[in-house]
């Protein structure tokens, strides 16, 4: 009795470690970093997170909870409440449709797969917040904006690799 | 949508072209791409349930963005540490010259002080009352191409409230655009939101200052006949009631130029600890 708990919770656990992740990395995305001239360029870590795990790990990352943790991160970065939701629906439906082609490869296609969804989700997110804005916003900053994350995706995603080897392992 | 039938066993099968649990799917990206868009559309409209939600999270989660917040902070103070060390010796001597300077404008600031609480009486004018600073430790900086806000450490608890200006040591940064009990938003100068009412210090050209979300702040509605030089200096205007008249800015980056570029005084990016301006009510230069 009391192990089939134990295992009920385990295993629940183990499902929400990719939701925890990403959480994790948006709620470290707002603190100050004090680095010069970055304010304007500063990424966005949970892009990486939401990447990796709807690659490994699509049937735990649901459209519902992708939408959800991006609304969490414009209400706690005061971005317009919806744009961050919506960078990441569009991220998480392109990564929907080549999830398969991209799990299992070796890191170089994986980095290829983040760059174009970085890009692509930039100018999304870029669009959206001009039309928003009523004028249009300074592309360069969203362009090394978007260098920056693509720049930073092995650092996050070594971390997120070690942690699904350490919980999925035995699953 | 093709719909392919056929018997099996004896009972009907209904086949579609793609499985209704794709359907579902599909329709529910659909409602969610809505929601995001619609969601949009109400935080454009300046809905108070859409700020009220922002305000709650960001005072749920200002103790943990406290904490993650620390080894940054105890980082930056290290290098800034090691930076003035080396700078020691340098910035001695530039000190000890300012303070000569310093003292000169002391002396005629003494004096100034005096001839203006002598006119002060004799117009029998009392003035607002001195503004109380509330001193607040940065624990969020979203920034971003998308926006550029900052979370504070302090609330309604130590009497923030909304439109407080917020300044560094160097000059002004932004104003309080949302509170919480413990925590509350500044947006930056920089922010393409942000719409400050200035002055040139040395024309009193009036103007409007306003962010672009990236580098430097700029000029709006200058007076076509204003008088710039490079390096003036920009201050609030205090009009429209909202900042306090004189909180220093920057200075002119390229005068003459169509689009007036300003060099804030305050490091954006290295924010730390700021004070805000706490004040019950800022008349503004229009009514006096």
């Amino acid at each position: 009795m009391l192990s089939n708990l134990l295992n009920f919770v385990e295993n629940t656990a183990r499902q929400q470690v990719p939701l925890m992740t990403t959480i994790l990395l948006v709620l470290m995305s707002v603190p100050p970093l004090y680095l010069p001239h970055y304010g304007g360029i500063a990424i966005n870590l949970s892009l990486i997170g939401l990447f990796y795990w709807a690659v490994d790990k699509p049937e735990l990352l649901h459209p519902v909870t992708t939408f959800l943790v991006g609304l969490f991160y414009d209400f706690l970065a005061g971005t317009p409440a919806g744009m961050f939701a919506l960078i990441f629906l569009v991220a998480r439906v392109l990564l929907g449709i080549y999830s398969k082609r991209l799990r299992g490869t070796t890191f170089l296609p994986l980095w290829v797969g983040f760059s174009l969804v970085v890009f692509g989700t930039s100018f999304v997110g870029w669009l959206a917040c001009s039309l928003w804005y009523g004028e249009p916003l300074d592309l360069v900053s969203v362009l090394f904006h978007s260098i920056l994350t693509v720049a930073l995706f092995p650092f996050g995603a070594a971390l997120l690799i070690w942690i699904s080897r350490k919980v999925y392992r035995v699953s | 949508m093709r719909i392919n039938s056929k018997f099996k066993h004896g009972s009907r099968l209904v086949r579609l072209s793609f499985p209704p649990r794709t359907m579902v799917h599909k329709s529910l990206i659909f409602v969610l791409i809505s929601a995001a868009i619609g969601f949009m559309v109400l935080d454009k409209n300046e809905s108070a349930t859409i700020e009220k939600t922002s305000v709650v999270i960001a005072d749920l989660f200002s103790p943990i963005l406290d904490f993650i917040s620390r080894p940054a902070a105890s980082i930056n103070q290290v290098l800034q540490g090691l930076d003035n060390l080396s700078q020691l010796h340098k910035d001695n001597s530039v000190l000890r010259a300012e303070n000569e300077r310093l003292n000169d404008w002391k002396m005629i600031a003494r004096d100034l002080r005096a001839q203006n609480k002598a006119l002060k009486t004799l117009l029998g004018y009392t003035g607002d009352l001195p503004p109380s600073q509330v001193t607040a430790r940065v624990i969020g900086d979203a920034a971003g191409p998308f926006v550029r806000t900052l979370i504070i450490n302090v609330g309604t608890d130590r009497g923030i409230k909304k439109g407080n200006a917020v300044i560094s040591g160097e000059g002004l940064i932004g104003r309080v655009i949302a509170v919480g009990k413990n925590s509350a938003r500044i947006l930056l100068i920089t922010d393409i939101n942000s719409r400050v009412p200035v002055l040139v210090e040395s024309s009193r050209d009036r103007a409007i200052l306003t962010g672009t979300n990236a580098g430097q702040p700029k000029l709006l509605f200058l007076p076509t006949s204003a008088d710039l030089t490079e390096g003036d200096r920009v201050v609030t205007s205090g009009h429209g009631g909202v900042l306090p008249a004189g909180l220093p800015v920057g200075t002119i980056l390229n005068a003459g130029d169509g689009n007036v570029l300003i060099s804030t005084f305050a490091r954006l990016d290295r924010l730390e600890y700021v004070r805000v301006v706490v004040r019950d009510k800022i008349i503004s230069p229009d009514l006096n």
